[in-house]
């Protein structure tokens, strides 16, 4: 019986107390990855209020296994919620390049994406967080609401599975 | 309970105007005699609600406004300065709530305050060219870098290690 | 049957060592944020610590400046709202309303009646929604998740209320120069009749979770304690001055909208540490639901709520200076005009500034664990410390 990475889960329902399933690694990794989402804590600005509403009582992101981690060491994935300003920017290159590959970058927010309300006339802002880490997905919305944000964790999650974990960790 | 003729008549000495406009009691003065005046204030006016600097285009006025508690009542203390090397004495020792504040306008307009104790830039990074709120700052809408010097802490941990 | 006997044997514990000369007073220079999950944004702090004590806190700012003040000398008068709602993202009501209010003073124009009312209800239901956010992560700082889950269930009412206004969840745009954006929709008022009920309750219920917490007394009892002299002295204000005896509070001493037409008190704490500051802030929640409730009847009363202004506004030459009370602490508007359609300047007086600068004061002689309690205690934003 083949089994694909999406019927992952529900074979280990069928399957109660043990047995074997075989399966691609590649699919049990990415599975792994998809249902653990780890953002490093790193609220920037507004949207970060919003990354927290995300987080609590209402919207309940902890029910698909993203969790805050509190330093880049663990984590494998930035959600760039709010205005980079000059004085940050290396900063937040610094806590990129810390975090462990394979890693991905949300910029949350028109701020993030391309400079937002913030674009004209401001001397200290980044115009695009783009243009101090790479950006694999863009949320526009000044603030984006939390669904938005949920959305595009969930697309994420599905763009792991395209993805062979093994190389990447060979790198 | 101080009364505005009653103020003005202490503190003729160090006024250059005064009025009166929609409660606020509004005094100008110059950069001589404006630490005597501030001097004068402190007892009454004991809150530092806010302090600034307008830049005209000619010159620039640095405006603060001081609250009194006791008798609901705010006061405008403003003077002009010359645009460049302006010098102002500090009023941090007065109200120590100006020492931030002080910081805020060297930052973004360039005044010095002689006699402050930490006066280095707040908002901006130390190296930062220019004072940004200066009219003549232009800002560049095309640049699209974020390039910028290299910044240290070393201003930080020079004043820490101070005794 | 006896118990074992345990006898612990003999043992000749080494002397332990003290450090003596030169390393018994050495000194470490910690840096913290701006990444740290206690410092509410982009803040950094530079610490000098004895062991664990502190000797020295220089918060560094400016990580989140972005210019505001100079953004604001390129728009017209109308446009500067939205960026308004920027500054304290927590509070943008109460920042549009600041800004509003000196423009209108330039103009010397007011809202009508109607709007009014409906102003201060705004105000007082962010002014909560602030308090719920800080409560729920000053909870967090010192290790308590439930709270923060609590606060924010509530937090989601208030938000349902301002989007049926406004159509946003955060920067709202809802308070116009000469009124508010539009009447309230229908059925609002019941809306707003059973949150209060809600809040109530949950009130009740962050209080069974927090305030009686061994361990959450623990952290902050005694803990940065400023008087209130210095208090004013530094230029602090809103709950963080209030919580050291001070009574200092705009909405009775500089009444404006319908403050000067409701009865409430000032709350107060004498301890001047962080349990009185979070005395303050709970008391507060209790007052602005009260003064919500005295405000609904009048809710009846038809009327405009938005006064007729030009579509572009040019105020005449002159300036204006209005302070409200945030949920932070006097935010003031200083807004310079020379006729044009574009104002000279225009200054934001914003209250975590003034809190931050007297952190220093306050962690003297403190633990490096309390420096995080002290800072949720005074409840920063950093878009509005730097602007
Ligand atoms: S996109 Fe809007 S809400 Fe988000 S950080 Fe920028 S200004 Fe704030």
């Amino acid at each position: 019986m083949g089994v694909t990475g999406d019927q992952i889960a529900a074979a280990c329902d069928k399957v109660p107390g043990g047995g074997y399933i075989l399966a691609r690694l590649d699919d049990v990794l990415n599975w792994a990855r998809e249902s653990s989402q780890w953002p490093v804590t790193f609220g920037l600005a507004c949207c970060a209020i919003e990354m927290m509403a995300t987080g609590a009582a209402h919207y309940d992101q902890d029910r698909l296994g993203i969790i805050y981690r509190a330093t880049p060491r663990q984590a494998d994935l930035m959600i760039v919620s709010g205005t980079v300003t000059k004085k940050m920017a290396p900063v937040l290159r610094r806590l990129y390049e810390q975090m462990p590959e394979p890693k991905y970058v949300i910029a949350m927010g028109n701020c993030a994406s391309g400079g937002g309300p913030y674009y004209y006339d401001s001397y200290n802002t980044v115009r695009g967080v783009d243009l101090v880490v790479p950006v694999d997905i863009y949320i526009s919305g000044c603030p984006p609401r939390p669904e938005q944000l949920l959305d595009a964790l969930i697309a994420l999650g599905q763009s792991y599975k395209k993805e062979h974990a093994l190389k990447l960790a060979r790198g | 309970m101080t009364t505005f003729a009653q103020l003005t008549h202490d503190q003729r000495a160090h006024l250059t105007g005064s009025e009166e406009a929609g409660g606020v009691w509004c005094l100008t003065t110059d950069p001589r005699k404006v630490r005597a005046l501030l001097e004068g204030l402190r007892p009454a006016f004991d809150y530092p609600e806010d302090l600034t600097c307008i830049d005209t285009g000619g010159e620039l006025r640095v405006f603060c406004r001081l609250w009194s508690t006791a008798q609901r009542q705010a006061v405008h203390v403003s003077l002009t300065i010359p645009r460049s090397r302006g010098h102002l004495p500090t009023a941090s020792d007065l109200w120590r709530g100006y020492e931030w504040q002080e910081r805020e306008v060297f930052d973004l307009f360039g005044v010095q305050f002689d006699g402050h104790p930490d006066l280095r830039r707040i908002l901006t990074w130390e190296g930062f060219p220019g004072h940004p709120l200066l009219k003549d700052f232009v800002v560049d809408n095309d640049d699209s870098s974020w390039e910028i010097p290299e910044q240290t802490d070393q201003e930080i941990i020079d004043l820490l290690s101070r005794e | 049957m006896p118990l074992r006997d345990f006898r612990i044997p003999e043992f000749d514990a080494p002397e332990v060592q003290l450090p003596t000369g030169e390393l018994a007073h050495e000194t470490t220079i910690v840096s913290m944020g701006p990444q740290h999950p206690s410092t509410h944004g982009v803040l950094r702090l530079m610490l000098k610590l004895d062991g664990e004590s502190v000797l020295q806190v220089v918060p560094v700012i400016g990580y989140l400046h972005r210019g505001t003040e100079k953004i604001a000398e390129k728009r017209s008068y109308a446009m500067i709202v939205p960026y308004t709602d920027r500054l304290d993202y927590i509070s943008s009501m109460y920042m549009n309303l600041g800004y509003v209010r000196a423009v209108e003073g330039l103009l010397g124009i007011e809202a009508p009646p109607r709007a009014r009312v409906i102003r201060t209800i705004l105000g007082e239901l962010q002014r909560i929604a602030s308090h719920l956010v800080w409560l729920g992560t000053f909870g967090l700082d010192l290790g308590a998740w439930t709270a923060f889950i609590y606060c924010f269930r509530e937090r989601e009412l208030i938000l349902d209320l301002f989007e049926q206004i406004c159509g946003a969840r955060l920067t709202y745009n809802a308070i116009r120069i000469g009124g508010i954006v539009a009447d309230l929709p229908a059925g609002w008022e019941d809306g707003l009749r059973a949150y209060l009920t809600a809040q109530e309750q949950g009130l009740r219920d962050y209080e069974g979770l927090l305030t009686g917490n061994p361990v959450f007394r623990a952290r902050i009892e005694g803990i940065g304690v400023i008087s209130a002299a210095d208090a004013l002295n530094w230029g602090l204000s809103g709950p963080s001055l209030r919580g050291s005896g001070s009574t200092f509070d705009l909405r009775k001493d500089d009444p404006y909208e319908c403050y000067g037409e409701v009865d409430f008190h000032v709350a107060t704490a004498d301890s001047g540490d962080c349990l009185g500051r979070y005395e303050v802030r709970i008391q507060e929640m209790h007052e602005s639901l009260s003064i919500i409730r005295q405000l609904l009847p009048r809710l009846q009363e038809p009327g405009e709520v938005q006064t007729k202004v030009p579509r572009v506004l040019k105020p005449p030459a002159g300036e204006f200076y209005a302070h409200v009370e945030a949920p932070r602490g006097i935010f003031g508007v200083y807004v310079v005009s020379d006729g044009s359609a574009n104002p000279v300047r225009v200054r934001f007086r914003s209250p975590s500034f003034a809190n931050l600068s007297a952190l220093n004061t306050m962690c003297a002689g403190m633990k490096l664990a309390d420096v995080v309690a002290i800072l949720g205690s005074i409840d920063i934003v950093l878009g509005e410390v730097d602007r």
